[in-house]
């Protein structure tokens, strides 16, 4: 996916095309195509993490569009935009077209989705409103199924859409006959989606950790929508969250929110289908293409849970079933963690609910954690009732003191988490107690998919053992977990790195107002790269988290440099500026400073090619460290040596007077002697000749 | 012990021959070689080479006195004359205070050369490291051994 932001220049003037229909103002394009009227939003149609603006397609003006401008902190459903821009229903709002735009009002770049504009209102704007109900007999047909049909279409493109709800259906048209679903694409999966509207298993997890679902889970939403629709209220509006899961756990689903509300005779069949809690009897696509056609089956009946014969009283209550005491115990954490150690609950599994099985598990769970863990008191009863928990209600999340996520869920908790600033030690804790080990232990069946999750959260408990170096540690985690978030670097702050393929333009972008202090590839960048890039890097991470500032620096522009060379673009003359500036460590590890003066001259002339790999062939060219190191040897041979005559001179001299004076003594004598002889010669030889 | 002494005796017997046979020129070499003589005595030097220079000088400016007393007049009467010769006395002389000078001087000659020579060698080698502290930095001072000795010779050659 290459995603580029689209220049704004001619938007950020007065559009005189705008001008010819009813909008008009500054605007910013995306693809060229759609113009985005930033300073006309239309709060109506926000999202919990998108504003709405006015926006117009100039291909084809008239045409009702808006724009939803992903401004909040959460990560957008990047991954299913593709997919939901191809999708054409009758119960959908169309998705136009969806792409990073320059977004003036924040000088940043933003992701803009295009969609078409219903022409009717939102249904309800919040929850607890209450509107007419919609009791006429033609519901099924003008209403309901074409959102069955879009979320089947939806379903057959890859996409679950999660946001089925109330607030988040609109009329099609002014005559409000018809209905479409709203976005879903805006905002982390199910992140908004009321309690009421979700199953009892998703309704048990903190709302970030919902996880993707499936189309089941769409279908039920609707279930509840419906009975919403249909009784023109929502019937749990004052009940809390908690409360409702208990109430659809003893009560069941269909009638904790049908409740003694009137819901029209023909529709109660469809309701029982698409609200039944047991996942293998809610209606599927096509037992709802039958009911529409005119099949008609008996209702569904809830399957009657094992029930004890004498009950477990906890917070003086009466449990008779193990996953009402297991939802409750997970409400009351602290109160809980004693009871389990202390072994009243197996006994109760045992005597009350005759499941020796059951309790075995419960068994087993308990001594898991007392053996395996390293941790307190305090963390082998939490590690102890996470386990007691799991093996009670196998279908429930992770339960682990506040933290509450399906297993497809821990990245949204960890997202969130990191984009709100809110503390991510339950996650950590999680992991690296191995609870979804044990979650994945008490799986009836196997699965393909189980062995995929063990390998995967056994890479993200290295991640997190590994956490001080760059590349691993929450940031990896986070990406890895999380296919469609962005990178979520400061250095990105304004920008919008989505794929693998944003991260060099992107810092392409801020290299040219970046000092040479500031490293590109911040912890956040690294684990990006490291989640995103197919290829092998792992000598690229060794080498940038060295404490070696050369072989760090290295290790930074090996992976720039690797990076660029696999996905391009051609040239970054703005990143090679930056990192140009940041080359001093490599410099510095020549000896040679002759080499040096010469690498400082060429780098500016090859930080103007634009060219990453071309600058760390050049500074780490492998014939000029070893010139350079032979060299350097060579030179210091040379010194001691040298250094070593020098010591000899300065010590010869201590005895240089003794020497002198016995060599100056015989010189003399010598000398002497000589004259004597010569002279005795030419006097004798006087006399003889 | 009894050959022992007949060697002595026979010694003292020659000496006393020869000092009778050659008189003149025991004289000469008596009078004109007393600064050898003294030298002799007086060196303390470890090589004890005073007297060989004082000696040679000494012995050079005698020599053409004892050649024309051997040649030309081997009698007591010409080495009176030659000892009571007072310019040849204060040649030979002279001569031998010549070589006492030499004698004294030629070490301190010598050892300033050498000192010379070694001073210029070592500036040399100093400037080497220098120029190979500024090309390779203090590193290339680092000793193999691990001693830091060499940093602190780069300092004192910068």
């Amino acid at each position: 996916m290459a995603l580029t932001a689209q220049s704004s220049d001619s938007g950020k003037q007065a559009d005189s095309g705008a001008t010819s229909g009813t909008l008009t103002g500054q605007t910013t394009m995306l693809r060229d195509r759609f113009a985005i009227y930033y300073e006309s939003p239309i709060p109506d149609l926000d999202t919990a993490n998108a504003t709405a603006f006015a926006a117009e397609d100039r291909r084809q003006r008239g045409r009702p569009l808006f724009a939803l401008v992903v401004t909040g902190p959460l990560p957008a459903r990047v991954m299913i935009m593709k997919h939901l821009k191809g999708v054409r229903a009758a119960g959908l709002m169309p998705l136009m077209e969806w792409g990073p735009v320059d977004w003036p009002p924040q000088q940043a770049i933003r992701l803009a989705l295009i969609y078409e504009k219903p022409a009717g209102r939102r249904i309800v704007r919040r929850m607890g409103d209450v509107i007419k109900a919609h009791q006429d007999q033609q519901f099924a047909k003008t209403l309901l199924r074409p959102l069955v049909m879009a979320l089947g279409e939806l379903h057959n493109n890859g996409v679950m859409h999660r946001a089925v709800r109330p607030t988040n259906l609109f009329y099609a048209d002014a005559a409000e006959s018809r209905i479409v679903l709203g976005d879903c694409a805006t905002g982390p999966v199910a992140l908004d989606q009321p309690v009421a509207c979700e199953t009892i298993e998703s309704g048990m997890c903190q709302p970030e950790g919902r996880g993707a679902g499936n189309l089941a889970d769409d279908f039920y939403a609707l279930g509840a929508s419906a009975v919403m629709l249909l009784t023109g209220r929502n019937p749990l509006i004052d009940v809390a969250d908690d409360e409702i899961v208990k109430r659809k756990l003893t009560q069941g689903s269909y009638a904790t929110l049908v409740s003694d509300q009137r819901v029209p005779l023909n529709m109660i069949e469809v309701l029982r289908g698409l609200l039944a809690d047991d996942k293998e009897q809610r209606w599927d696509f096509e037992q709802l293409d039958l009911w529409f056609n005119g099949r008609r089956m008996s209702p569904v009946q809830a399957k009657p849970l094992k029930r004890a014969q004498r009950a477990f009283v906890f917070m003086n209550q009466e449990f008779l079933s193990p996953r009402h005491l297991a939802h409750e115990m997970a409400t009351h954490w602290d109160k809980a963690a004693p009871i389990v150690l202390e072994g009243k609950l197996e006994i109760w599994l045992r005597r009350g609910l005759e499941d020796n099985q059951l309790a075995d598990q419960v068994a087993m769970a308990i001594r898991n954690a007392a053996a395996g863990s390293q941790h307190s008191r305090g963390g082998i009863n939490d590690l102890a009732l996470a386990n007691v928990l799991i093996v009670m209600d196998p279908d429930a999340p992770i339960r682990f003191r506040g933290f509450r996520a399906h297993m497809d869920g821990f990245g949204g908790v960890l997202s969130a988490a990191i984009a709100r600033g809110q503390d991510t030690k339950p996650f950590t804790e999680v992991i690296l107690a191995e609870i979804p080990k044990m979650w994945l232990g008490v799986r009836d069946h196997f699965s393909p998919e189980y062995v995929q999750l063990d390998g995967t959260f056994r890479e993200l408990r290295e991640f997190l053992i590994d956490g001080v170096n760059k590349g691993s540690g929450l940031e990896r985690c986070l990406y890895e977990m999380n296919e469609s978030q962005q990178c979520m670097s400061k250095l990105f702050e304004k920008d919008l790195v989505l794929t693998i393929r944003d991260v060099l333009p992107a810092l392409d972008r801020l290299g040219a107002r970046m000092d040479s202090k500031t490293h590109p590839l911040d912890r956040h960048v690294v684990a990006f790269v490291a989640a995103r890039f197919p290829k092998e890097i792992g000598p690229q991470l060794l080498a940038l988290n060295e404490s070696d500032p050369k072989r760090s620096t290295l290790g930074m522009l090996s992976l720039l440099a690797v990076l660029q060379w696999r996905l391009g673009p051609e040239a970054v003359h703005g990143l090679c500026s930056w990192v140009g500036g940041l080359m001093g460590p490599i410099i510095n590890s020549y000896q040679s400073r002759e080499r040096r003066r010469w690498l400082e001259r060429e780098i500016p002339r090859l930080v103007r090619k634009g060219s990453l790999p071309e600058l760390y062939n050049f500074v780490d060219d492998a014939e000029e460290r070893k010139s350079d190191f032979d060299e350097y040897r060579r030179a210091r041979a040379e010194w001691s040596a040298a250094n070593h005559q020098i010591k000899a001179l300065e010590s010869g001299q201590v005895g240089a007077d003794e020497n002198a004076e016995r060599m100056g003594e015989k010189a003399a004598a010598t000398g002497s002697v000589g004259i004597a002889i010569v002279t005795v010669a030419i006097v004798l030889a006087g006399y003889l000749l | 012990m009894g050959s022992g002494m007949a060697l002595k005796v026979g010694v003292v017997l020659m000496l006393a021959v020869g000092l009778f046979l050659f008189l003149p020129t025991v004289l000469v070499l008596v009078v004109c070689m007393l600064p050898t003589g003294v030298a002799l005595v007086v060196d303390r030097s470890a090589s004890r080479s005073g007297w060989l220079c004082v000696g040679g000088l000494n012995f050079a400016a005698m020599a053409p006195s004892l050649f024309e007393l051997w040649f030309e007049d081997h009698s007591l009467e010409f080495a009176t004359s030659v000892i009571s010769d007072v310019f040849a006395l204060m040649l030979i002389y002279g001569a031998a205070g010549i070589g006492w000078l030499v004698y004294m001087t030629t070490p301190r000659i010598i050892s300033s050369v050498m000192e010379m020579t070694s001073s210029h060698r070592i500036e040399k080698l100093k400037a080497q490291q220098q120029r190979l502290v500024e090309e390779w930095g203090p590193e290339v001072t680092r000793d193999d051994s691990g001693s830091g000795e060499g940093r602190g010779r780069a300092s004192a050659a910068g």
